[in-house]
Formats: structure tokens, sequence, C-alpha cells
């Protein structure tokens, strides 16, 4: 009998131990006592001298211990409610491309500071702190929904004003909605240029192919080095604005104006970078005449060239920008009445 | 026929779920420890299981309808609950309201 009772016993501790660990210290000591008590008057209910079966027929009917305390735990079985879930999906959709955004911008300082030993290096690096950056900024914000929704704090988007339906906004006819193929082959473009500005600028320039491929740059080379930082920042606001177009979506004043005023600020700083006619290699002509391929007529004024050069880049920057700002601003009023 | 048994199970359980709370604090208004409770709402054809019962009585007090007292008197400690003032009130007006749906589940029932 002896053996019966405490195996029986064992089993019981065993179940409660199960339950009550699952549940918070201030609710254990309440919920055990009252699980045993549970237990003992389900096992006299049975029999007068209850056996292995009955035990187990008892613990069986209350349920798997996890269960169990799920249910006297608070129901919350998720970790971001509905509540907070769209906000929470705003958020991340703001921050992970600014965080994308900015590592970028970061590295590509960084990388004018050191110089890379070659093209693949810089690119590997860029891409692993991009994806670590990435990672880190969704666990930092999921977390913080996480909090939120168990603390109950109230977000402003959800709670504060009662939806009515005169808060509507129009529907975008078709034409005003920015297919989101565009921003995006903007960026990655951007994306592109940035790197071949700050990895390989040594790339652009003149190809000639003989036993060996030699490149005579555009650019002078340390010119072109010291006025990085300035172009990359140009660059910056053109996936600024590229990033404005896929976030907004369709053409509104609250695009076009942003849009005008970056492309104003990338223009402004295009002629300050070109305003330098350092930045072109002067050694151009001559290199080409050293390989042989071409002679220099007397009298030839390279400076001279070279200012139409600029003048037609600044002049094709100009017509982009104002182009982009002016159908901007079109679409966003004649779709907007 | 297995499928339609499923889900009007299934519905079964959605529908004796909702009227669980409501059984529960008709058997409060004097004092009554779980596992009679669980027993008389059987006997009474309203069977609740134990592991849903007493979740349930836990958040009924944490929601003050009910109150508790352990009675340590007897052979085994027990825990009594019973409905406060508040677990009254709003007993009385979940009473006025159940009526009031059952008149109209009826007529919905009868009409076409």
């Amino acid at each position: 009998m002896e053996n019966k009772q405490s195996n029986i016993q064992d089993v019981t501790d065993r179940y409660i131990y199960e339950v009550t660990k699952r549940l918070p210290l201030s609710q254990r000591k309440d919920i055990e006592q009252e699980l045993r008590t549970l237990i003992e008057d389900m096992l006299a209910d049975r029999a007068e001298t209850p056996t292995q079966a009955d035990i187990d027929a008892v613990l069986s009917a209350l349920g798997n211990p996890s269960d169990l305390a799920g249910k006297y735990a608070d129901k919350k079985s998720y970790l971001i409610g509905p509540a907070y879930y769209n906000t929470y999906l705003l958020i991340l959709k703001i921050v992970l491309p600014s965080v994308a955004l900015g590592i970028t911008v970061a590295m590509l300082v960084s990388l004018f500071t050191v110089a890379p030993a070659g093209i693949w290096e810089p690119i590997s690096n860029y891409f692993a702190t991009i994806f670590s950056a990435l990672f880190q900024a969704f666990a930092w914000v999921t977390i913080g929904f996480a909090l939120a929704d168990r603390y109950n704090m109230k977000t402003t988007p959800d709670t504060q004003a009662k939806w009515k339906p005169r808060d509507l906004p129009p529907i975008p006819q078709k034409k005003a909605i920015i297919p989101k193929s565009q921003p995006i082959a903007g960026m990655v473009f951007t994306i592109l240029v940035i790197i071949l500005f700050n990895s390989v600028p040594h790339l652009l320039g003149i190809y000639s192919v003989d036993t060996t491929t030699t490149i005579i740059p555009f650019f002078n080379l340390t010119v072109l080095h010291n006025m990085l930082p300035l172009l990359n920042v140009i660059f910056c606001l053109g996936l600024l604005r590229e990033l404005l177009k896929l976030i907004i979506g369709k053409y509104n004043l609250q695009l076009a104006i942003p849009d005008m005023i970056l492309n104003a600020a990338a223009l402004a700083l295009t002629f300050a970078v070109f305003s330098n006619t350092g930045i072109w290699n002067a050694d151009l002509v001559n290199s080409l005449s050293l390989l042989g391929d071409f002679t220099v007529p007397s009298g030839f004024d390279l400076t001279y060239y070279l200012n139409i050069a600029t003048r037609v880049i600044l002049g094709l920057a100009t017509f982009g920008f104002v182009v982009d700002s002016i159908t901007t601003l079109a679409k966003a009023i004649r779709y907007n009445k | 026929m297995n499928q339609s048994q499923e889900i009007t199970d299934g519905l079964l359980l959605e529908l004796r779920r909702g009227t669980i709370t409501l059984s529960v604090m008709s058997q409060l208004s004097v004092p009554t420890y779980g596992y009679l409770l669980v027993q008389s709402l059987e006997e009474k054809g309203l069977s609740v299981e134990a592991n849903t019962l007493y979740p349930l009585l836990r958040r009924l007090e944490k929601q003050n309808l009910l109150s508790s007292e352990w009675e340590t008197s007897g052979a085994k400690p027990r825990k009594y609950y019973v409905l406060t003032l508040l677990g009254q009130e709003v007993y009385q007006q979940l009473c006025v309201e159940w009526k009031r749906m059952i008149k109209g589940m009826d007529t919905l029932m009868q009409s076409k």
C-alpha cells in the first residue's frame, strides 16, 4: 500500500511541478495548493483507494501540464498583436531602408579614407556590414514593439483619433501611381554609380586594347578622390529622392516638393564639383599620343575642349534635374485635383 | 456525414464557450469550491472541465467579479469562491440580456 501511495504522490508532485514552473512566482503557491486539492478530490471521486490507473486517468483528464499552464496564464499567445502590428510594419518599412542608406553612406565615406586593396574586398565588406546592420535594426524594432504590446502602451496612430470616412484619401489615378520598379531601379543604379566612383574611378576612361589593356582615365584621380565626399552627397541625395518615390508611391505635392528640393541641392553640388576644372585628367591628350593612337595637332588646346566637356555635363545635369522636378510637379498637380 | 459532425462539433464548442462564464456565475451566489462546482454543473447538464473552470475562476476573480477565501479548517484546504457585489450586478444584467437573446433566437428559428 505504501509504495502505491508514494507512487501516486510522486506522480502528482511531478505534475504540479510541471504546471507551476511555467507560471509567475506570485501565483505559484496558490495554484499549487488548488491543484493538489483538486487532484485529491478527483481521485476520491473515482475510488476509495486510488490506484496507479486512477491517478493516470485523473492527470490525463487535467491535460498536458503546459496546456494547463497556458490556460492559467494571461491569454496572449502572440508577439505583436493586431493593435500594434500595422504600425510595426510601417516603422520597419521606414527604418530598414534608412539603415541601409545610412550604412551605405558610412561605408562610402570610410572607403575614401582607407584606400581599398581591390574591388572585391570593399564590396563583400559592404554586403556583410549591411546584412548585419539590417538584422540588428529589425531585431530592435521587433523587440520594441513586442515590449510595447506587452506593457500595453498606446501608440499614436492606432488609438488617438477615431477613424472617420471623411479621412479616406482619394484613390490615386492609375497614372498617378509610381510603379515600384522605377525607384528601385533608380536606387540600384545610383548605388552602382557610388561604388564605381568610390572604388574604381580609374575604370572611367578611354580604353586602349593592345597587347595589354590600358585605360586612360577621364578624371584626375587625386582631385576626384578629394572631391569624393561632395560627390557622395550628390549621389545620396539621388538615393533619397528615389526612396521618397518608393515610399510615397504616387505623384502628389508631398512628393513633388521634397523632390524639387533634393534636385536643386544635387544640382548646386554638381556645379560645385565641376567648377574645379582640375577634376579632369590634364594628361589625357598626352597619354593618348604616347600610346601612338593619336597625334596631337599643333595648337590643340585641351583646356578649351575640357571646358566644353564641363559645360556639357553641367548642362545635362541641369536638364536632368529640372525635367525630373517639373514632371513630378506637373503630375502631382494634374492627378490631385 | 463525418464532415458535418465535425463542423457541428466545432460550432457547438464555440457556442458552449460563450455560455460558460454565465453558467459558472449562476452557481456562485453562495460560496463554492472548484470541484464541487464541476460536479454540480455536470449534474445540471452543463459540464465544464476542471482544467477550464479553475483558470476561469481565477480570471473572474481578477476582474473583481468573484472573491476567494481559503478554508483551512477541513481535512483539505479548499479555496471558496463567491460573487462580489459587482459580480452580482453584472450577473443580473447578463441574465436580462440572456433572456432577451433567447427570445430573439426563438423568433429567428421559427421564422423563415
